[in-house]
């Protein structure tokens, strides 16, 4: 079954995903499939995220590590570069993939995004506009949005 | 009125298919005015016309009536190319016989832009200008007995098919992202070190790729920035990108396209050769040819073919789809139908000079982002009218811009 060829490589970041997980990144796969990962990853503080509990799903294709990760946001958010099917606008889960990197660096990297929009390649463009036009109120509706959505209740 | 592609005569109300709300409903089309639908103010409506009563109600008698010939429409007089054997390569010009005559509903009224038209303009346009455009469909397993064209090749566009076509060209292709492979002879050329005590003891002690640690005395392939991995490891990644998995350094590739491109940005950085946009200046001095290749999973292994395919060689055609009923229609959600066509188009206009950046369309000329699921279709066409021709230099997945 899907489970029963796992590369080596996918078992070791699994283990090491658990045993010493990034701070405010949590990943674990499902039971019944171990390439399917349910990711929770908290807003970086001194973010509109902040204080959010944002959900994600991660799945490794049968290519990887030769193809990248397809990852997911799974909780509502307001993002110049995450679009309203939580789809993803980052380099390195497109033409910057590389074997080198892992489901680790890829969810520092989705932090780091929550860290710092960029607008200037968006995903959503009215979200981008918004960010654009009024930094201020675009702010205030991610933080709002973070807490109807993403509050982890 | 379906087939006839005149204008909008009198102004009595009509019923259309409204794709927001899935019913039908009743409009008056005013020569002045979009045509909107009157409950949910959407534009994205089809006339809708029950020439023969229909026995489901609900669904007019070809649902995909505005976009059931896809290809043929704006196919028609250029080349298709079947990869398969059992096609005549030799004569393309059969294919087009094989489409049902265009029709496009968007086509009666004047004021709805009609995608296919535009889509035919736009290729016309590019032939040319030198153009020599290709669609190649792969046949990978079905057997020549099995050779069966639907009856109308638009057909393949809905149902399973189109799904099929959607995965491939958007998300199953590792290849799509990044640097094009390696060529053979540097991979080759790579030299081949012994693991010692120095590597061992050095931050590359590890295989970037595999994250397994090197052991003393192993053999491991060492790229020219030094970077070493497993023979294993690093090939198939080298057969897929040129670029080092730690350092991006590129190594060479067998893709004169690429190539050019490259020197030309490392030198004078004159990346546009074409002079786009039709003020009619170019034609003349230097022909500049544009190949492009769209490739097409194989669309007939689903309608028909005995069972001879066999030899299972994993790839994805035909046959996975479930019942798929010989010849027949799937019927596809509305919604999805509507987000299919969204990504059907957009793919169809990678070879017009998109590409998809980041899961969203955008040019790689103007870099301007076109769609979103939420535009309706006549938008997003209005938006590609509107960019469309200056975004002229290729690039990407499967498409080749020669230049001479």
């Amino acid at each position: 079954m899907a489970n029963s060829n796992l590369p080596r490589r996918i078992i070791k970041e699994t283990q090491r995903l658990l045993s010493e997980p990034a701070p405010g990144i949590s990943a674990s796969p499902s039971e019944d499939n171990m390439r399917y990962f349910n990711v929770m990853i908290l807003g970086p503080s001194q973010s509109p995220y902040e204080g959010g509990v944002f959900k994600l799903e991660l799945f490794l294709p049968e290519e990887y590590p030769m193809a990248a990760p397809k990852v997911r946001f799974l909780t509502k958010i307001y993002h110049p570069n995450i679009d309203k099917l939580g789809r993803i606008c980052l380099d390195i889960l497109k033409d910057k993939w590389s074997p080198a990197l892992q489901i680790r660096t890829v969810l520092l990297s989705i932090q780091a995004l929550l860290s710092a929009p960029n607008p200037d390649d968006p995903l959503s463009e009215n979200i981008a506009k918004h960010w654009k036009s009024n930094e201020a109120e675009a702010v205030e509706t991610a933080k709002e949005w973070t807490r109807l959505y993403a509050s982890g209740a | 009125m379906a087939s006839a592609g005149g204008t909008v005569v009198d102004g009595g109300p009509q019923l259309y298919f409204c794709y927001e709300c899935n019913r039908t409903v009743t409009v008056t089309p005013s020569p002045n005015t979009d045509l909107l639908c009157p409950s949910c103010d959407g534009g994205f409506l089809e006339e809708y016309e029950d020439p023969n009563p229909n026995p489901n109600p609900h669904l007019p008698l070809d649902p995909f009536s505005p976009f059931s010939d896809p290809l043929s429409v704006f196919l028609s007089g250029f080349p298709l190319l079947f990869s398969s054997s059992s096609s005549d390569p030799q004569n393309p010009r059969n294919f087009p016989n094989l489409f049902s005559p265009t029709r496009s509903s968007y086509a009666q009224d004047p004021h709805m832009f009609d995608p296919y038209a535009f889509l035919q303009n736009h290729l016309a346009a590019l032939a040319a200008g030198g153009a020599n455009i290709e669609f190649v469909v792969a046949n990978n397993t079905s057997s020549e007995q099995g050779f069966q064209l639907p009856a109308n090749l638009g057909d393949y566009f809905v149902g399973p098919g189109l799904e099929q076509l959607i995965q491939q060209l958007a998300e199953n292709d590792p290849n799509r992202y990044g640097t094009p492979p390696a060529s053979k002879s540097a991979v080759n050329a790579l030299p081949t070190i012994t693991v010692d005590d120095g590597l061992l003891s050095s931050e590359l002690a590890q295989c970037a790729v595999c994250k397994d640690d090197f052991e003393r005395g192993m053999d491991v392939k060492q790229m020219p920035c030094k970077h070493v991995y497993h023979s294993d490891c690093i090939v198939p990644w080298l057969e897929l990108h040129n670029s080092c998995p730690v350092c991006r350094y590129e190594l060479p590739t067998d893709d004169p396209d690429y190539e050019n491109r490259t020197q030309r940005e490392t030198g004078s950085g004159n990346t546009n050769a074409v002079s786009g946009s039709g003020d009619g200046g170019s034609p003349g001095q230097r022909m500049v040819e544009r190949r492009f290749r769209i490739a097409l999973p194989w669309p007939f292994g689903a309608f028909g073919s005995p069972e001879s395919s066999g030899s299972g060689d994993g790839n994805n055609s035909g046959n996975n789809g479930g019942g798929s009923n010989p010849g027949g229609y799937t019927y596809v959600e509305r919604e999805q139908e509507k987000k299919m066509l969204i990504d059907y188009l957009t793919q169809c206009l990678l070879c017009f000079g998109w590409r998809i950046s980041c899961t969203l369309e955008a040019c790689i000329m103007c870099d301007k982002r076109m769609f979103d699921y939420d535009s309706s279709i006549s938008e997003i066409l209005l938006k590609v009218e509107e960019w469309g021709f200056h975004c002229e230099t290729m690039d990407g997945y499967r498409i080749y811009y020669n230049e001479d």
